[in-house]
């Protein structure tokens, strides 16, 4: 005799299904309630953390980077805002407010020298000089986050990671593949006959990168176009136009 | 002679010694030269420059091995006299006067030095007073024939002197008033 599902079975199974669900609902909430205690309490002893060791985050460089990462790892972004509570418990706004308005002067006064394209090092020493000595030390950590806070305003900040290079650009202006490419051969030496930093030149640069000439040449003019490179006609060997990168030169950085 | 001259910094990168294409950078550019060559010419108290001396201490730099086209001194000179701060000598464009302060600045230095020697009412010659050692000292002392000739002009032009010029042309007189 075959059996007929009835209206017992089918009651029977629908309870079966709703009390599990039930179940795994309470058990979910119950973890994320877990998850949501841990983390507060995380965050308190972030806070407490933070406030202990306030002097020592304003004061040392080193600190304050491994705080923002810790802050990082935990979800809180202490340069959120300026009037939360960290930014009030730090007074991190004004520090990297500060931080950010020296980077932007140094950017733009040399600009007409380096067509905005600062290596990491160099903004460094402009920045120090700009603060001079009484002003708390700042690590090159310190100066990329205070570039972030930058970079909401628009203008085209933005940091490039050329042949282990760190260049920051303070121009809307992108780098293309090509153009990247000329500033790390520059950077190493590699793109002119004579083999010096900074300075390449058309047949170096066709050479070291495997291009026809009027690809380098197409390179070489965005460059000097927007005032990245600059031309040299005196070399005494005479044989070809140098041009020269400003900011991978060692006899433009770290003035 | 004076003390060491600090050279800037651009003065040691080659690409500075080639007049730049791109026109901001051209302008900066020729901006720190004019800079330069007022604050080299005031260190050194120099009043003439000869662009055609190649090795100029000012326009070239064994260091880096690069110097300026006479072109590139040219045009400097050029920039350089749209404010004011240089003359031109003669057509050829290869003598120039470098004004590193202004011609009514030099005239005033010259009144006072003349006043200071009881100069007034007498005629000196602008010979005279080049070769001149004497006087409240300053810049003025020592001064190139050329800014005597310019600043006696501006005296004339306020009135505080009068400029005779001789027969042979080259002992001209000032009168100071």
């Amino acid at each position: 005799m075959r059996r007929r599902p009835g209206i017992a079975g089918i009651h029977q199974r629908r309870d079966t299904t709703a009390a599990i669900r039930t179940v795994g609902e309470e058990a979910s909430e119950r973890s994320l309630e877990t998850m949501r205690r841990q983390l507060a309490t995380f965050r308190q002893s972030l806070e407490e953390f933070a406030l202990r060791h306030k002097a020592d985050i304003r004061r040392d460089p080193a600190f304050r980077a491994q705080f923002h990462k810790m802050c990082a790892n935990c979800g809180v972004d202490p340069l959120a805002s300026n009037k939360g509570f960290w930014a009030e418990l730090l007074g991190f706004g004004d520090f990297y407010y500060e931080l950010g308005v020296q980077i932007a002067e140094a950017c733009l006064s040399s600009r007409a020298e380096n067509g905005g394209l600062l290596e990491l090092h160099d903004l460094m020493a402009m920045v120090l000089k700009r603060r001079g000595t009484v002003a708390a030390p700042v690590s090159e950590d310190d100066v990329l986050r205070a570039i972030d806070r930058l970079k909401v305003l628009g203008g085209g900040w933005s940091v490039h990671s050329i042949g282990g290079r760190r260049i920051i650009s303070s121009v809307p202006d992108e780098l293309n593949a090509d153009t990247s490419e000329v500033i790390r051969l520059a950077a190493g030496g590699n793109g002119a006959g004579g083999g010096e930093r900074g300075c390449v030149t058309v047949t170096g640069l066709g050479k070291e990168a495997g291009w026809q000439k009027g690809r380098v040449e197409q390179a070489l003019r965005e460059l000097v176009k927007r005032g990245v490179a600059l031309v040299d006609d005196g070399d005494p060997r005479g044989i070809e136009r140098l041009f020269w990168i400003p900011c991978v030169s060692p006899q433009m950085t770290s003035r | 002679m004076a003390g060491a001259f600090a050279f800037p910094d651009f003065f040691e990168y080659p690409p500075y010694f080639t007049i730049q294409p791109t026109p901001e950078t051209q302008r900066k550019q020729i901006e720190l030269w004019k800079s330069l060559i007022l604050r080299y010419c005031q260190h050194h108290k120099t009043h003439v420059l000869n662009l055609e001396e190649v090795d100029h201490p000012l326009f070239s730099n064994p260091r880096c091995d690069r110097k300026l086209s006479l072109d590139a001194r040219r045009t400097l000179v050029d920039e350089l006299a749209k404010g004011g701060g240089a003359e031109w000598l003669g057509s050829g464009r290869t003598r120039c006067v470098v004004l590193w302060r202004s011609v009514a600045s030099w005239g005033e230095a010259m009144h006072a030095w003349a006043c200071e020697l009881g100069h007034q009412g007498t005629v000196v010659t602008v010979g005279e007073i080049a070769d001149s050692r004497e006087g409240p000292g300053g810049d003025f002392v020592g001064v190139d024939a050329e800014i005597v000739v310019r600043a006696a002009r501006y005296l004339e032009a306020t009135g505080k002197a009068a400029v005779l010029v001789g027969e042979g042309g080259d002992d001209t007189g000032v009168k100071f008033l």
